[in-house]
């Protein structure tokens, strides 16, 4: 299931991300710190990877035993759409995305 | 090789004025532990909420005090005053490096004759003193000071009957620039009713005179103010030998000094607030240049209260849920709040994690965890992210904290003392149900229905639920 | 590198924004006079503190904790800093970073780290509502000064005063009232922003000059160099400039500084009344302003003095500055990508002098 919508990949694509954290968005000037699962969660996104699959790649990575990540996951998009990072219109399914 | 740890993603925005990561780094180091004892382990072990007193904080505040009131000044004694800790072993602690207790009610006497303090070492002061109260402590020969005309005739009364004539000291109301101004207590001097009342006490034929007491305020960050309390009580105690003849038998300069908490509103951290030296020298200083520093000197009491054992309390409280809010501020919800921190209300008390801060820290507001939209402990902190079961402390929760906590939703967590092997030692257990509902009394005719709803209760059977069925 | 940097001095306040700090000021003064040999660390407290950028001011630039974290977590990150770039001398611009640091002077004197502060006491005694005390003690005018806390004595201050009136803050900020009205609307705005007590002044209308002044902590004064305002702005601060020829100016400041026993820089700020011509006490600021640089440029380089007195030397021997050198301030652009600002937000440290090329390799990359 691929949950952001075209236009919501194309804009976290414009994004510049750095390995430190660093996330400026070319389009408001705005600039953002980032901790490390967000930079991860990030990067899937920009490869339209489905939210399921940056779940269990958050778990692969991170020590997540017992952690609602897909919950988790699903609260970080509707922040990336309060920032009008990603669209946040349903169609775009950036909510309700959680691995239920 | 382990994996980092895990944190929910999180993206926050960079705003002007706030682009400091320095700052967030420098003002969030972790406290790990109370005094050598890990915090997450004094949780385990104790539960949470859990108060966390250090006996050797306390010790060494008030040994630091003494000393510097001492060294400028041969005749000074500390009060631990009651109301702003009246824990038994917090009191112990200080009546046992010398201090005095000062106490403003008669639940207060009582707690400290309990412990052992003779009534000649009790300083008694407040605005309502009651007519069995009175009694029992000019027999005890306690340091009485005044508040009223009123209780002046009451205290006449009762030394008529009794047959004595104890000696009676007065609270004093100064102006000494301090705001707000407590002038609500005592006899003003300004005005006069600070000599009348000494004057009805040495002249009236009933009584003696005691001690002058004044108290100017509470966290009164400017020691010089007390410089000039001292002055002012000094001279006045100079008109009254040369008006009345008699020397007073002490000066009590009250409390007030600030602790090393830190207002809501202020900028500086209450870190910068003066230490006791300060005070100590103001006061000190004051008296030996007035004309009756001359000797003999007068005995100087000194009731310092917060600033002394504020900073040997920490309460430690675990996050029980993490939300965002509506405008998306980052919120945790943890398991004490103003219920046992009343005093969140005037301080921005510290609050930091008791594990190593990794990842990013963003803006969160405390709440405790009252169904009440009042109960929130910081508007905004910086905090890690946080999940439940994480352990926070606070700090410095030694003052007033505990005397003005309420069993108002929850009742009252345990309190341990650590002592100065690093010891943990319960000194107050947690609260149970019957310590609510031990004093109540259910008429006959409500029992009924109690019956009939614990009947259906599969746990009704505690302690609790035993008294209130019994018959 | 033509010569080995001798003197390394951190130098904090350098914001020029709408309210100028006088860090940027310092270190022009200090780089006049130290030419190449000299190593400068800015400590900033915002990634867009703009002296952080300026070309060829810092060499190095730093972000530390808001001095409201308390002194330990200030001493702690001037510890790490000092690990990571030596500095031998601080210059701290701004009002608030003084009680802080007067409570970790111990500990930056083991680091071997030098500044030049006032005592707490003297500290005390310059604070808005103890200078009628000291000005009384000088002999000084002073406008008659009263500490308000309730509506009552507001308009008790009022009746006494007259208007126009002046309303302050206890630390920041004054409105000029015309009248109650006015006053209380004051009143609210301030003490909802500062708490109570405030004060009110009374107003005396006339001239206001600036006197910029080194002390040595024994009594003694360097170098006064006085000032007017010719350029003002909104904030009512000096945006322009000229030094003036005024013994008794200069002298009456002197005399408050050498009392005060005053060591370190500081800004005594006196109005000429129209009606008698006399000069009041109006404040006086612990630390240089922000137009140090025009001192410097009329001769009278106080920095210099005050890193020579860090250093356990004697300040140089100034000449009276010239009357009639003036200064207008002049805002310019800085310009960075967002490399920079990531630098100082994710290790709170950005190496190497103000503006640089854009689009270096090192800047945040889009897609990757
Ligand atoms: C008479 C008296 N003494 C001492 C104290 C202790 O005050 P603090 O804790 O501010 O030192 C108080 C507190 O209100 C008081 O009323």
């Amino acid at each position: 299931m691929s949950e952001l919508a075209p236009a919501s990949v194309r804009r976290l694509r414009s994004l510049a991300i750095s390995d430190a954290g660093f996330v400026f968005d070319p389009r408001t000037g705005h600039s953002y710190s980032a901790n490390a699962t967000a930079l991860c969660a990030l990067d899937a996104l920009k490869r339209d990877v489905p939210s399921s699959e940056i779940a269990a790649l958050l778990r692969e990575r991170f020590a997540a035993d017992d952690v609602e990540v897909e919950h988790d996951l699903a609260e970080f998009i509707r922040a990336l759409g309060e920032h009008g990072l990603v669209q946040s219109d349903p169609g775009g399914g950036s909510n309700g995305s959680g691995g239920n | 090789m382990s994996k980092p740890r895990y944190e929910r993603p999180s993206l926050v925005r960079n705003v002007v004025g706030r682009m400091n990561k320095a700052g967030l780094r420098g003002g969030l180091t972790p406290t790990e532990a109370v005094e050598t004892l890990p915090a997450e382990r004094l949780v385990a072990e104790f539960g949470s909420p859990l108060f966390v007193f250090s006996e050797t904080r306390l010790r060494e505040h008030v040994r630091r005090a003494r000393e510097a009131l001492q060294r400028r000044h041969p005749d000074v004694r500390l009060c631990c005053s009651y109301k702003t800790n009246y824990l038994d072993a917090v009191c112990a602690i200080q009546h046992d490096e010398g201090s005095l207790a000062e106490v403003v009610s008669g639940m207060e006497y009582e707690k400290a004759r309990r412990l052992g303090v003779p009534g000649e070492e009790i300083v008694f002061n407040g605005p309502m003193k009651t007519r069995d109260e009175l009694v029992r402590a000019v027999r005890e020969n306690a340091i009485v000071h005044t508040d009223s005309f009123d209780e002046i005739f009451a205290i006449e009364q009762i030394a008529q009957e009794l047959g004595i004539r104890p000696a009676v000291g007065l609270r004093v109301g100064l102006d000494v620039g301090v705001y707000p101004r407590w002038d609500r207590f005592g006899f003003d001097l300004a005005n006069g009713q600070a000599m009348q009342a000494a004057r009805r006490i040495a002249k009236g034929g009933k009584l003696r005179l005691g001690g002058l007491h004044t108290h100017i305020g509470t966290y009164v960050l400017e020691a010089a103010a007390y410089g000039r309390a001292a002055a002012a009580l000094s001279n006045f105690a100079g008109e009254i030998e040369r008006q009345l003849g008699v020397r007073p038998t002490h000066l009590d300069l009250g409390g007030g000094w600030a602790s090393c908490n830190t207002l809501a509103g202020q900028y500086q951290s209450g870190a910068l607030a003066p230490p006791v030296e300060t005070y100590a020298e103001a006061i000190t200083t004051a008296l030996l240049a007035s004309g009756e520093g001359k000797s003999p000197l007068i005995r100087v009491l000194v009731e310092a209260g917060r600033a002394l054992v504020d900073d040997a309390g920490t309460l430690l409280t675990s996050v029980v849920s993490t939300k965002r809010l509506a405008d998306g501020r980052r919120a945790v919800v943890v398991d004490a709040g103003v219920n046992v921190l009343f005093t969140a209300w005037w301080y921005r008390l510290n609050i930091t994690p008791a594990r190593p801060v990794t990842g990013i820290v963003e803006d969160t507001v405390v709440f405790g965890p009252l169904c009440m939209n009042i109960d929130c402990l910081r508007e905004s902190v910086q905090l890690p992210d946080l999940r439940p079961g994480d352990v926070l402390v606070v700090h410095p929760v030694g003052a007033y904290a505990f005397t003005q906590s309420m069993q108002f939703i929850r009742l009252r967590p345990a309190v341990v003392l650590l002592d100065t092997q690093g010891r943990a030692e319960l000194i107050r257990r947690a609260e149970t149900l019957d310590d609510l509902v031990g004093p109540e009394l259910l008429p006959a005719r409500l029992r009924r229905a109690v019956e009939l709803a614990d009947h259906g209760q599969e746990n009704g059977n505690g302690p609790a639920a035993k008294n209130r069925l019994k018959r | 590198m033509a010569s080995r940097p001798i003197l390394r001095v951190a130098v904090s306040g350098l914001h020029l924004g709408e309210n100028c700090q006088p860090g940027p000021g310092v270190i022009r003064s200090l780089r006049e006079a130290y030419g190449a040999r000299i190593h400068v660390v800015g400590l900033g407290y915002d990634a867009l503190d703009s002296g952080l950028h300026a070309e060829g001011l810092v060499d190095d630039a730093f972000l530390l904790p808001y001095p409201s974290h308390g002194p330990e977590a200030f001493v702690r990150r001037l510890e790490e800093i000092h690990a990571t770039t030596r500095f031998d001398v601080l210059i701290p611009c701004l009002d608030v970073e003084l009680p802080v640091l007067l409570r970790v002077a111990d500990r930056l004197r083991e680091l071997g780290i030098a500044f030049v502060a006032p005592s707490e006491a003297s500290l005390g005694r310059c604070s808005k509502d103890r200078l009628p005390e000291l000005a009384a003690a000088c002999g000084v005018a002073t406008p008659v000064t009263r500490r308000i806390v309730d509506g009552a004595g507001l308009a008790a201050a009022g009746r006494e005063l007259g208007f126009p009136m002046v309303v302050k803050g206890p630390f920041y900020e004054a409105d000029v009232v015309q009248g109650p009205t006015e006053a209380a609307a004051s009143f609210a705005r301030l003490a909802a922003k500062w708490g109570l007590p405030l004060l009110a002044q009374q107003f005396v209308a006339g001239e206001e000059f600036n006197v910029i002044a080194l002390g040595d902590g024994e009594g003694g004064v360097h170098g006064p160099v006085a000032m007017r305002k010719t350029v003002i702005t909104r904030l009512g601060k000096a945006w322009g400039g000229v030094t003036v020829e005024d013994d008794d100016l200069t002298a009456t400041a002197t005399k408050l500084v050498a009392a005060l026993r005053w060591r370190g820089g500081c800004e005594v700020e006196m109005l000429r009344a129209r009606a008698d011509g006399r000069l009041h006490l109006i404040e006086i600021n612990p630390r240089f302003p922000a137009w140090v640089h025009l001192a410097t440029r009329a001769g009278v380089n106080l920095p210099l003095g005050l890193v020579r007195l860090a250093r356990g030397e004697r300040p140089p021997r100034y000449k009276a500055p010239p009357p009639g050198v003036w200064y207008v301030r002049h805002a310019i652009e800085l310009f960075g990508d967002q490399s920079d600002l990531e630098c100082l937000l994710a290790t709170a440290r950005r190496r190497g002098a103000g503006t640089h090329q854009l689009a270096s390799d090192e800047s945040p990359r889009g897609d990757r």
